[in-house]
Parts: structure tokens; sequence; C-alpha cells
């Protein structure tokens, strides 16, 4: 960027040609007051504080929207500048509340500390209050508009930052406030609780219900939620974790968070529910005992199930140290590869998948890559509720012009913001992106050359494809056969376009194929290894991916080094100094069918619920109540440790260190925020110990230790150490050596696994179709408020009270038909099990019922049709057959 | 936060918006006119519906029509009163003729009767001032009003109503939806210039 150069207060400054010159004189420091101005904002004028004097310009321009030029000479303060800003103080005083001393902003105000800053007392005009809204839906946060000064930064904040749009300036002069559609309590509005608006407020119009004490010291660290991997700063006091703040160095989040990263990361830490002592059944209860005595038993168990008769269940919430030593455990101790985790559950069909048409199986770009594209096909990912922050950005980049093509069969909230929206019938992806290829071809907007040079197995897709055209392609998908030829020429329009999507793809019987289909898709347009290109997974949990990475899965070590191979077999069993065995292990859907037949008889569990998780969960709970020795280790007493024989309980993510790898690939590093809570144990720290007991020692300094270690076996990782993460350096694997910056686009000269490889796939339906008995089709998932099992989620006071129980989207054409109404209690039932639970009418398309997993009350997946992929033998929560009615 | 609306009712609408306009900011404004000119007023589904199309927030489409004095919220009786409170007026007496008129109606001003016949409104300043106190009855002018003349208009209008309550009148398709367009373009005119933003 060029410079210019100007002056300000007599001061020569250089500053960036297009920048303001509220920006230049900061850099300067030359202080200028403002109460509209937000560094991630865009300029607004709106306060009229930061008015300056420049040579050559009449009156006195606010220095926020006045951009630098060469020669400018400016003037940030003089007796009229002082006068007029103080005249805007007296004027913004004259209809604001004087309650300063009961007011929650009291002292942390920005009007109140000018006011005193630039000494104006008394405002000396009539004094004519505000007339305006006092909101107290909202369970978190208050909104008194008697106390806004119209900065809008709340407004801008949810439209520009957010892009939730909830609110906007309602209204007209003295009577204009803040406000959502139809001027209602925010509660009932779009808003998605974030609290962005109330961290930008100014002064006490926005504040939380329960502010809290101030905290002694503040340690950042990586959130524990979703695979976006946003950073948080965690404020201790007096040894409890209090709050959570967006950390402003995270490349990723900036700053800002969601309202799980906000509210929910950290008020399970402390929670008294914590499990704090080891529990061993006797005569059929859990009851305490000491470290010792459990691990005595557990090591005695273990030792006669060696071998096959051992499974474990490593943790996709669990660093990848623990996750390392976990299956390191399994291999080298137990003489088994049946380790596995929940991975399984949500991409082992985007592993399967993309590393048959690429070679590799993750995100190809970076999340901030995504903004740089013309195009974003999003399919199968609801973003903005499960991924939040990559959400915010990707509206971010769709209001600078990125275009969104969406096919969602729900009215998630970004079909709002789509220029095509599809609502495709589950279980009907591989035809729909047949038929897009299709078109693509026939229009001649294929990347050919790019095919030709840098691909493989195209004719048989160019052959296969011409059978899906766009009018079949519709009477499939249901899709207006128009809607899809546009959505087709608007993809390969992008140059680059790139395709987002989750476990709407995965979560299928078809769920690799899928996955290849979309891989073809991008080839077909030229679209891998660009930036702003790519086919980018949306990874569901904080370190699904690098659970993966280190080899918490049954057929290969970290590094996806396959455990079949010799070479790597012999590489590992020399690095552990033991013999590993050769064949691969058991999936977790596997596991649990030979525990239920007794082959499995000890089953170690870290960090998992699979009896909220795992489809048809009334077969999970026999499974897991037929394990002869079930180990289950965790911080809460879940679903699936009450069924445990012995429980260890563990620490959360504040109370130690490691590292999460994000859904980018991105390594990030977890500091230590507050000590293990006393009785809690890091989960390398007690599967080493029980190494141990067995006669194998394993031990550790410390995370960085083992990271040491994952990096000498895993080329991928091979250059990640703490000190560079330490460093601030950002690294997505692969970076195999110590001085790579690691590979934020993959796939970018060839593909990993050479030629990019096209797949010709036919569609065939989802396994279990609607039917007389069963009409609807039920698809489930997850919800902006809850993560997962809610182990965490549901321990948190805030989240509670927005969403605190289970409920199932109906269409209300379907609510009419079956006469329900919003808010009454309905029974949904399938061939697995039938379940109780609260109806809400809207957002479903029609025929289509959708229950978040969340809820233990009302498990979505006692409903779930357990039938899986046959490659990556992930089940199909997506799509099963179910009937509604009304409960008695 | 999940809502429910009327899905049904926005999607209908959606399509009689998207069927007149490009999907581009600046046709907020028309869309919303067009809107009123079809109902009197803007039902929460059609201003949905609008933000649905213009691919803009929900909060943004309330936010500029509440902006504007010539949008209406509620649904509107079949005959538009509007009273002039302007200084012009307000000296040769218009507030004793408001006064009567809500008498006569039992409404006050910004309200329908509730029989839906009769909205009641007043104007900041016509600019008719020559005529004061000036009064628009069904998109007629009228200057130099009196109580008994204001009367006469309401009962002349009462007769001309079948009798028959409710919104979907004949009267009102007839000869109301005409003469809304001309008050909408008399008051969108004179609050331009007249009220801004703080």
């Amino acid at each position: 960027m060029a410079k210019v150069t100007l002056t300000i207060d007599g001061k020569t400054v250089q500053a960036e040609e297009g920048s303001t010159v509220l920006e230049a004189a900061s850099a300067a420091d030359i202080d200028i007051p403002t109460l509209c101005y937000a560094k991630d904002l865009e300029p607004y004028g709106g306060c009229r504080m930061c008015i300056v004097k420049v040579e050559g310009i009449r009156g006195m321009p606010p220095s926020c929207t006045t951009r630098v030029a060469e020669g400018m000479k400016v003037t940030t303060e003089d007796d009229e500048i002082l006068q007029a800003r103080r005249m805007v103080l007296r004027l913004l005083m004259a209809d604001h509340p004087s309650d300063c001393l009961s007011c929650p902003a009291n002292l942390e105000c920005e009007l109140q500390a000018l006011t005193k800053k630039l000494g104006v007392r008394e405002h000396g005009l009539i004094h004519l209050d505000r007339q305006a809204t006092l909101d107290e839906s909202h369970p978190v946060f208050i909104r008194d508009m008697k106390r806004c000064i119209l900065c809008a930064k709340c407004v801008r904040t949810c439209n520009e930052v957010v892009g939730a749009g909830a609110i906007g300036l309602i209204n007209r002069g003295h009577r204009a406030e803040p406000a959502p559609f139809l001027g209602t309590g925010i509660k009932f509005s779009n808003c998605e609780s974030c609290g962005e608006c109330v961290e930008h407020c100014p002064t006490g119009a926005l504040y939380y219900r329960e502010p809290g004490p101030e905290p002694d010291y503040e340690v950042s660290t990586i959130c524990p939620y979703c695979g976006t991997g946003c950073g948080l700063v965690l404020g201790v006091n007096k040894g409890k974790v209090i709050r959570a703040k967006g950390d402003p160095d995270n490349p990723i989040n900036q700053g800002h968070l969601c309202v799980k990263g906000r509210f929910g990361s950290y008020e399970f830490v402390n929670h008294p529910d914590r499990l704090k002592t080891p529990l061993v059944r006797k005569d059929g209860e859990l009851v305490e005992a000491s470290w010792d005595e459990a691990l005595d038993l557990v090591v005695q168990r273990f030792k006669e199930s060696k071998g096959d008769k051992f499974a474990a269940l490593a943790s996709a919430k669990e660093p990848n140290e623990d996750n390392y030593i976990m299956q390191k455990f399994a291999r080298a101790v137990m003489k088994t590869n049946s380790v596995d985790h929940c991975a399984r559950l949500c991409h082992a069909s985007t592993v399967a998948g993309l590393a048959a048409s690429f070679g590799s199986g993750a995100m190809t770009n970076s999340i901030e890559d995504m903004e740089q594209a013309e195009v974003v096909l999003v399919t199968g990912s609801n973003t903005t509720e499960n991924h939040p922050i990559i959400g915010n950005r990707l509206r971010h980049a769709i209001d600078k012009g990125t275009k969104l093509i969406l096919f969602d069969p729900r009215d998630i909230p970004l079909a709002g913001k789509a220029v095509i929206w599809c609502r495709q019938r589950p279980g009907t992806d591989v035809a729909w992106i047949n038929g897009l290829m299709h078109v693509i071809i026939e229009e001649g907007l294929a990347d050919l050359d790019y095919v030709r040079e840098r691909c493989e197995g195209f004719e048989a897709v160019e052959e296969l494809v011409k059978s899906y055209t766009p009018e079949r392609v519709s009477k499939i998908t249901g899709v207006p056969a128009q809607d899809l030829v546009e959505a087709a020429k608007l993809y390969a329009s992008g140059k680059p376009a790139t395709i987002i999507y989750s476990m709407g793809i995965t979560q299928h019987t078809t769920g690799t194929d899928n996955v290849k289909s979309l891989a073809n898709l991008a080839m077909l347009c030229g679209n891998m290894g660009k930036p702003g290109g790519g086919v980018n997974p949306l990874r569901g949990q904080n370190n699904v991916q690098g659970a993966c990475d280190v080899g918490g899965l049954p057929n290969v070590y970290s590094g996806y080094q396959k455990v079949t191979d010799p070479a790597a077999r012999k590489k590992f069993e020399e690095a552990w100094h033991t013999d590993l065995p050769a064949e691969a292990g058991l999936t977790i859907t596997e596991i649990l069918e030979a525990a239920e037949k007794g082959e499995v008889k000890a089953l170690y569990i870290m960090g998992e619920n699979p009896m909220l998780s795992d489809p048809d969960v009334t077969h999970v709970e026999k499974a897991l109540k037929a394990t002869e020795f079930l180990v289950v280790q965790d911080i809460f007493l879940t679903e699936t440790a009450r069924l445990a024989d012995v429980v260890l309980p563990a620490v959360t993510f504040a109370e130690r260190d490691g590292t999460f790898t994000n859904t980018e690939r991105r390594v990030q590093r977890l500091h230590q925020v507050i000590p293990p809570l006393s009785g809690c144990r890091k989960d390398w720290e007690i599967i080493c110990d029980i190494a141990t007991r067995m006669g194998y020692p394993m031990s550790y300094e410390s995370e960085s230790e083992i990271q040491d270690e994952i990096a000498e076996l895993t080329p991928s990782y091979g250059g990640i150490t703490y000190d560079r993460l330490d460093r601030g350096d950002q690294l997505a694997w692969p970076c195999p050596t110590k001085d790579h910056p690691g590979t934020p686009i993959l796939h970018t000269k060839k593909f990993t696994r050479g030629k990019g490889k096209f797949f010709a796939i036919e569609y065939i339906s989802a396994d279990e179709l609607p039917d007389k008995d069963f009409p609807m089709v039920l698809t489930t998932g997850r919800i902006l408020e809850h993560f997962h099992t809610g182990t965490m989620t549901r321990k948190s006071k805030s989240l509670h009270a927005l969403v605190p129980g289970p409920y199932v989207e109906i269409h209300p054409a379907d609510a009419r038909h079956y006469k329900i109404r919003d808010g009454e209690k309905v029974r949904v039932s399938s061939r697995r099990g039938s379940i109780e639970l609260i109806a809400k009418v809207g957002r479903v398309d029609r025929g289509l019922i959708f229950i978040p997993f969340h809820f233990f009350e009302a498990a979505a997946n006692v409903l779930t049709n357990p039938a899986v992929d046959p490659v990556a033998k992930i089940p199909e929560y997506k799509v099963c057959a179910a009937r509604l009615e009304k409960s008695a | 936060m999940f809502e429910s609306s009327n899905s049904k009712g926005v999607e209908t609408w959606r399509k009689k918006i998207a069927g007149r306009f490009e999907s581009k900011d600046q046709y907020l404004i028309p869309a919303l006119q067009y809107i009123q000119g079809q109902e009197g007023y803007l039902p929460p589904e059609a201003m949905e519906a609008a933000a649905r199309h213009l691919r803009m927030p929900k909060s943004k489409v309330f936010g500029v029509a509440s902006f504007y004095a010539q949008f209406n919220f509620k649904p509107q009786g079949r005959h538009k009163i509007t009273i002039c409170r302007g200084t012009a007026c307000h000296v040769r007496g218009s507030a004793r003729l408001l006064a009567k008129v809500e008498e006569n109606l039992g409404v006050h001003a910004g309200e329908t009767t509730e029989d839906m016949s009769f909205t009641l409104e007043t104007v900041a300043c016509f600019g008719a001032c020559a005529l004061a106190p000036v009064a628009v009855v069904d998109g007629k002018v009228s200057g130099n009003q009196t109580v008994s003349k204001l009367k006469q208009s309401i009962s002349d209008a009462r007769a001309m109503d079948s009798g028959k309550p409710g919104h979907k009148s004949t009267v009102r398709i007839a000869g109301n939806r005409a003469s809304k367009k001309n008050v909408n373009r008399q008051t969108s005119r004179k609050s331009s210039g007249r009220k801004g933003r703080k």
C-alpha cells in the first residue's frame, strides 16, 4: 500500500493510503475522542465527537470518515473544536438519564468518561428523558434503550461482524432506537445471543444480567466446542473461571465469540457436578474409591482382556496428546487396533471420500481463504449455528459480494442470504450434484484443461451424468429444474468457487459417495488447489481433526500411516519398543456390536458419550450393559458413565496444556488456566499410569514431550513444536520440518495422491424411506445453543435458559394435518423406539421433521437408523422414517 | 434463537414481490409502497417476504419502514380522515376540529374504529395554509373546514358503505385504493423535507 504524508497537530505523520485521519492520529499517539468508532466496524460518522479541522475543508469533518490525503494539515483540538465537542456531549446528556450511580456501566461508561475529560458537568438544556424500550426478554442481557446514545454500534456489530442483522434502528428523531423486527423483545427475534452488541455498547444501554466479578488474572486458550478453534481469554477470580472473552490475537475469531464460546465455555469448569473422585461399581452401585483401588481393578481386568477382547474409544474433545497416548496404549499395551472415536459418526465419509479423490481427507483451504471466493456452495451445513464464527465470516463475505448457493432442506439462517436456495429431499445429494455436473458439461462451462492436466477418470463421469438431466434430477430431489440449472451456472461462474459442507452430506449410507461427488464437482470447474476454492468439510468438534491425525482410528497410526503397511508397523514397533498387531481393528459401530455379542469384554471410553451420540441408543445401552468391564473416563457422570464399572475423573480443557487441531488443520495451543481440581487427573497421566502398572512404562514430563514424540513419528506434524506455537507461528499441517511454514491450502501444484480422481457415482436412495406406517422423514442435528450430548452446554445456566429442553421442528402444513399447535407435546416414533417432546412449527420442509440430538430426556438417537455407509461405516443420522402424533 | 412465522404467507408475498422488483436494495421502498397499496398497511409476513427477496435483514426493512410516516403497521379503516395540525390550522381551530371528530368516531388520532370503517390521523402541516383549517377525507383535500362539514363527510362515507363491516367491502376496492395512492404521494412528499433522523 502506498503511504501518504500529512501533518497532524504540527507533527509529520505517515499513513497508509485509504486509511482515515482518526487511524493516522491514533497510530501517531494523538488521542481523538470517539463514541461510535470501533476498530472492527466500518466508519460511521454518527456521534460527531471525533470532529477535527482540516486546512482547506470547510467546517469540522469527522476524522473517522475523512480519508488521509497527501499534504493534509489536521488540527485535532482547539477551543472551537472543544466547544463543539462539548455541545455534542450536552445534547446527548439532555435526553440521557442522570442515574449514573445506579447504572451498571458506572465507571466503565464512555459517555461518562468523556464528560469528565472534557469538563462538562451539566448540559444546561431542558431535560427530556428518552421514552424508550426497556427490553428484559432475554435471559442473559438487558436492553435499556433509555441509556442509548444512538451510536448504532450494536446494530452495526450485529450486521457487519455477526451478520445476523437481528436489530436495526427504528423510528425517527427523538423516538429512534435500536430494536428487532417489529420492535419485539430481543428474545423473540433472530438474535443469536452472542453478546457482541453488549461488548460493543459504550454506555449502560446493554448489560449482562449477572456481570460477575473482575478477574484476578486472564489466560488465553482455545474454545472446547466446535471445530472452528476460536481463541478464548478466560478470566479467573479466586481460583474459579468466571468469564470468557474473545482473543483478539487469534486470527480465526479476531476477538469475537458465539453464544457457546462466550457463555458456555467456562460455566461447566467449576460446576458442582464435576467428578472429583474415582467411582467403582460395588453390588450394582457406583461408589467412591481411591485412585489406587480403581486403577488396580482396571489393571487386573485389562490384563485379562488383551488383544481382541479389548477396545478403546478415544475422543474428539480431547487434545492431540491424550488421543495419541490412548491409541498407543491400545496398540502397544493391549495389542489391539480396535481404537476409534466419534469422528466415525461425523466425518468418516469425508476422510474416506476425500482421501480417495485427492489423497488427503481434510479441509483443503483455510477459513480466511473462504472470503476470497466469488461463489460459495454450502450444503448440509447449518454454518451459522454449528460453526458460528465461520458462519459470521461467511455472511461478511456475502455482504462484500460473494454469492451463496445453498442446498439445504431446512430454512436455516443462511437461506436468507442465498442467491439460490434449493431444498433437496434428504438423501438425494448424489443426484443433484450429478445434475449440476450435467448442466456444467452441457453448457460448456467445465474447466477441461484443468481436468485433463490434473485429474483422471473423467470420461466415466462424463458418460454417467448424461442421464442426470435437470428434469430427472428434479423428480428425484424435489428441486425445480430451473433452480438446478441456475445453481450449476452460478457455481461454474465463480472463479474461484468453494464448497463448504458438513454432516448433511456425510451422515448418510451414501456419505462417501456424497463426498466424492462434491470432489468431482470441484475438480470439474478447476477449483482445487487455489485460494478461494476447494472442498471444505467443517469438522464438528474442537479436535476431531486432531484425534484422527494422531491415530485415534482402527486402521491407521498417527499421520494416517496404515497399520497393515509392514514398513509403518515396523517404524512404530521400533519407536515403542514392542510388537504391534497387524490387522486393522474395529470401528465404533462394530465395537458395540462385538460388545453385545460378548466378543469385546473390556471397553475403555475416554471423553465420549455413545449413550446419546450413537444411532439407535436402545441398542447401544444393551451393548454397554453386556460389556463385562466398562471403564469411562470423563468430567461428569454422563449417561454412558452411569453404566460403567469404573469411572475415572478427568480434567477439563481449562486445567491443562495441550494442542487442538481445528477444522482447517491448524494446530493451536491450549494453556492451563487453573490447576486441576482436587481429585482429577489429566487423561494422558491416567492412561500412562495404567500402562506402567501393566508393565509397559509410559511416562512424560509434559504435553510438550508427547507432542515431540508425535512430531518424530508423524511426517505431517514433523515441524510442530510447543516452542513454535508459543512464538505465535500459525501452523496448518502438513508441516514436515521445523522451518516449514505450514500448508494452509492443499493440492496447489498437484494432488496429494498425484492426480485428482473422478468417481462415476449413481444415485442410491436412503436406507429407510417413509412408508404408510412411518410417513415422515426424520433428520437430526445440532442447534446454536447446545453442543453434542449436552454434557457441557447443559451445565451452563445461560445456555440452559436459552434452550432448556428438546423439541421437534414441524412444517406448518404438517402441523395442521396432525392438528398440532406450536408448543404442544407430541410423540415421534420410528421402527426403533419413540420419544415425547415439544413441537415447534416452522423451518423444515413439508414431510420432514428435525430433532436436535443434545437432550437425554428425548434422545433423537432412540429413533435414528444404525444402517451404515459400506466404506466409511458412518451411520445414517440424517434420514430415517418416522411417525408423528399428538401426545395422549 | 428459533422463531416461527407464517411461512405460507411469507412465500405468497415473496412471489408477488419477486414478480415486480429486482433483488436490489434500492427497491425496498417501492416494494413497501406496493405492499401498502395492496393491503393498506404492512403485514409482518409481507415485510419478511421483502427482506427475503432483497436478501437484507428484516430488522432493516422494519427500520426503514418505521422511519417514514407514510407506512402503517396496522390494518387501516376503509376511510381515512387526516386533520392538519400545522400552525395556521391550529390558529384557525383545528384542535377543536380534531377533538370533535375524535368524539364522533370514538377513537384517538392514529387509531382505527373497531368496525374498521375510519382511520383518523393528523399531519404536522399540509402546506395549504391559506385554506386553514384543512382536512383530507379519502384523499380529497378540503379547506375552511368546520365541525359540521366534517361530520357531514363522515356520514356521507358511512352512507357510501353498504353497511357491511370488514376489510374487503366493495367500497374500499372501488373508491379507496385509488384515493389512498393520492394520500401516500402527498404525505411522502411533505414528510421528506420535514423530518430527519436525529
